[in-house]
């Protein structure tokens, strides 16, 4: 996996940093541009599906957190926020 | 000496509500009813086992084993969970991180750690408004190979002796090992759930009989239950700071449309109920 450490370096900064994630979901590509990546590395990530990703060498864990940070929708799907009122 | 009042394994997570019908809401049910549990044996601290989820370690990390030593826990803030703060134990976490490195076991004691869902959802359960202080000890399951069920075991009873030896008078601990069961994060089996692996882990805890379970290699169990099945050395932590306790299922539901199988147990300890 340490040939993929500038991947999975890029992956969590890139979830740790709200603007960082903010920059990525208006334009993934020009967050991507700047990365220095390789060009068929950023068809991969812009692509953020599993199969992409898993050739891309990416750990399935950061594949998780990368894949929540360019799609928001499955991320609004595995949301705890419906349970909060129900707590006891 | 502090008792170890109580076990509980249980999932550390539910996705959106309504998206599993009547067996989400079991599920929920049944966390909560764990919640209850716990709450129920007054603790005085609560030791929650999760992994990480790459929120806080990086991949290439290499210590097996982490505690938090923060008197007030800041959460990450994933899932949509709240961000406000809860009650930690830094003299707790750290003097059981230098009790574990005088016996040759490796537990990094961990500062500015963001607990994400794996601890926080599991705390929110437990609080019911009481501040318990909340010890996240947490296990690195993207490590190769990962962290295997004999050393949780071990780890677990490290738990117990520190508890034993090192804790003040009368003081009352649970010990919660979280996530599982079978689940298959970002990799071809993705969806997969193996409830034959499921029971097998939960009947061997409740049946008193871990010690079936200790043999499997981290590589037996990324083939019966998945990568994210990894989390199952999360229970034999807990496990291993109760030996010999029976216990009972609380809640089990293979649940495809979450990509998980996913159950909550208690194991009471023996040598209260022999007193
Ligand atoms: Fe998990």
């Amino acid at each position: 996996m340490e040939d993929r450490k500038h991947i999975h370096d890029f992956v969590h900064r890139l979830w740790q940093s709200p603007e960082l994630r903010a920059r990525f979901e208006a334009d993934a590509g020009a967050v991507l541009a700047e990365q220095g990546f390789a060009e068929a590395e950023c068809a991969l990530l812009l692509d953020g599906e599993f199969p992409a990703l898993g050739e891309l060498g990416m750990h399935p864990l950061a594949q998780m957190v990368y894949s929540l940070a360019r799609n928001p929708q499955i991320a609004d799907q595995i949301s705890f926020g419906d349970y909060l009122e129900d707590l006891e | 000496m502090g008792l170890i009042v109580g076990g509980f394994g249980t999932a550390h997570l539910v996705m959106k509500r309504g998206t599993a019908g009547e067996a989400g809401e079991r599920v929920f049910a049944g966390m909560k009813e764990i919640g209850r549990r716990i709450r129920a044996l007054a603790p005085d601290r609560v030791i929650i086992v999760s992994s990480d989820h790459f929120y806080n370690f990086r991949i290439g990390d290499d210590s097996a084993f982490s505690i938090a030593a923060e008197d007030v826990h800041i959460p990450f803030g994933d899932m949509h969970l709240p961000k406000d703060p809860f009650v930690g134990d830094a003299k707790f976490a750290g003097d059981f991180a230098a009790y574990c490195s005088d016996r040759a076991v490796p537990v990094c004691a961990m500062r500015d750690y963001l607990p994400d869902h794996g601890v926080v959802i599991p705390a929110l359960l437990i609080s019911g408004g009481s501040p318990i202080p909340i010890i996240p000890l947490i296990t690195n399951t993207a490590l190769e190979p990962a962290p295997s069920l004999q050393q949780g075991w071990e780890l677990g009873g490290l738990i117990r002796s520190f508890v034993a030896e090192e804790r003040p008078q009368d003081e009352r601990v649970v010990v919660v090992g979280t996530g599982g069961l079978s689940h298959w994060l970002a990799v071809a089996d993705m969806g997969k759930v193996n409830s034959d692996f499921d029971y097998r882990i939960m009947d061997e805890l409740t049946g008193a009989h871990p010690e079936n379970l200790l043999s499997m290699s981290p590589a037996e169990i990324l083939a019966e239950g998945g990568n994210g099945g990894l989390e199952v050395v999360n229970w034999l932590i807990m496990a291993g700071a109760l030996p010999g306790s029976p216990g009972e299922r609380v809640y089990y539901e293979a649940i495809p449309e979450w990509v998980t199988g996913m159950g909550g147990i208690e194991l009471f300890n023996k040598e209260i109920n022999a007193l």
